[in-house]
């Protein structure tokens, strides 16, 4: 791609395109056909491979998008709700087991844990005379370790609660907010911007989850 | 069971069977394969080590990461750091030699034959590097690189202050 610039036009072409392309085709038949459906998580899948391999950024921030694309591949209401089944699993397994690493590796434990991190994370704009008020931030919750270690238990909490979602859709509204709450707190102590994966929280609204399918074995009564 | 129940069934199955492989990707640690990814960062207990800083210099300025989005902003300090694993690590040498020992474990020693020779990065001196990152910048920045100096600093994090260890001109170019 790199010797063959226009590669890069073509691949950015496909990614826009497509969706208008299954956009017009479903305005024309009133019915997403398997085709150009079925294209759209291959084209979204290698878009989202070749990103992490010029950018070299994680794509798990985009897996949402990978994961919602498969609803493009069908007009059955059946199986697309059976599609947005494994986007809302998927979308409580990364929370539920980000939590489960953090306390498998005994990362909550350690008093100085969200504190290093901050000094790891943001030696680039704190090693330069601060001004800003966020710079000023970090630099208390790296002095005060304490704070800080609330705030990332605070956050596994929040994540851990997330398994409440495989046994119910009684309180997917209150892991919506969270998600959210979640992801702009990471914004601002982190820096990273996890939008895309928002997404995914749509299998969480009223409008989705009504027709959700739980995993029998785990559904509360 | 009638149909319906049947179909309930399979679909329940086929979730069950996607979060299983999930997780048995999950435990294998390190190990990911798109599009079951691992959701583990920040997850190791950190201790306070040496932090490493990329100084960017363009046409005489530091370019200051306050001013760039954060995705921008690793999109021009991730390849200097990449860059230097790739020289420390003899590229990447040891997660090579751990994928051939695990395929080969795996019955797939052929397979990973017939791979080999695309996870080898090409050999490049430090002025390819340079001329290459000069015009990588040119296209982020959207104006001329003239002059590049990358600068690297190493600091220790003390009573709430970054310590300057070590700050060494890293690569030059014009």
């Amino acid at each position: 791609m790199i010797q063959h610039p226009v590669s890069f036009l073509i691949a950015d072409s496909f990614l826009i395109f497509l969706p208008l392309l299954i956009i017009f085709d479903f305005l024309r038949k009133k019915t997403f056909s398997w085709f150009p459906g079925s294209l759209l998580p291959i084209v979204v899948g290698l878009y989202i491979l070749l990103q992490n391999i010029f950018t070299q950024q994680h794509p798990e921030m985009l897996i949402g998008l990978f994961a919602m694309a498969f609803c493009f591949t069908t007009s059955k209401q059946e199986r697309l709700y059976k599609i947005l089944s494994v986007c809302r699993y998927l979308f409580l397994y990364i929370f539920t087991s980000a939590a489960i690493w953090k306390i498998a590796r005994g990362a909550i434990f350690n008093v100085e844990e969200f504190s290093n991190i901050l000094i790891q994370q943001h030696a680039d704009i704190l090693t330069v005379p601060v001004q800003t008020a966020l710079g000023k931030y970090y630099f208390f919750l790296i002095n005060h370790p304490g704070v800080s270690l609330s705030l990332y238990i605070g956050a596994v909490v929040l994540e851990l609660y997330f398994i409440i979602g495989f046994f119910t859709t009684r309180k997917d509204h209150l892991l919506l907010a969270l998600s959210i709450l979640f992801f702009i707190a990471d914004y601002f102590l982190m820096r990273i911007p996890f939008w895309p994966l928002l997404v995914l929280g749509v299998t969480l609204t009223k409008f989705i989850n009504k027709n959700i399918r739980l995993i029998p074995l785990l559904q509360l009564k | 069971m009638n149909d319906a129940q049947m179909q309930s069934n399979n679909g329940g199955r086929f979730i069950f069977l996607l979060l299983l492989l999930q997780i048995v990707v999950n435990i294998l640690h390190s190990v990911t394969a798109f599009p079951f990814l691992h959701y583990g960062m920040y997850s190791e207990s950190f201790e306070r080590k040496k932090t490493t800083v990329y100084e960017v210099w363009v046409n005489g300025k530091q370019l200051p990461p306050k001013d760039f989005p954060v995705l921008t902003w690793d999109m021009l300090h991730i390849p200097l750091a990449s860059r230097e694993k790739m020289t420390a690590t003899h590229d990447f040498a040891f997660d090579k030699n751990a994928i051939e020992s695990d395929m080969s474990k795996a019955g797939l020693a052929n397979v990973f034959n017939v791979i080999k020779p695309n996870l080898d990065n090409a050999a490049i001196s430090d002025s390819s590097f340079a001329a290459w990152y000069q015009s990588y910048l040119q296209r982020i920045l959207h104006y001329p690189v003239n002059t590049l100096t990358i600068v690297k600093s190493e600091y220790i994090c003390n009573d709430g202050n970054y310590v300057l260890l070590k700050r060494e001109p890293w690569l030059q170019l014009n």
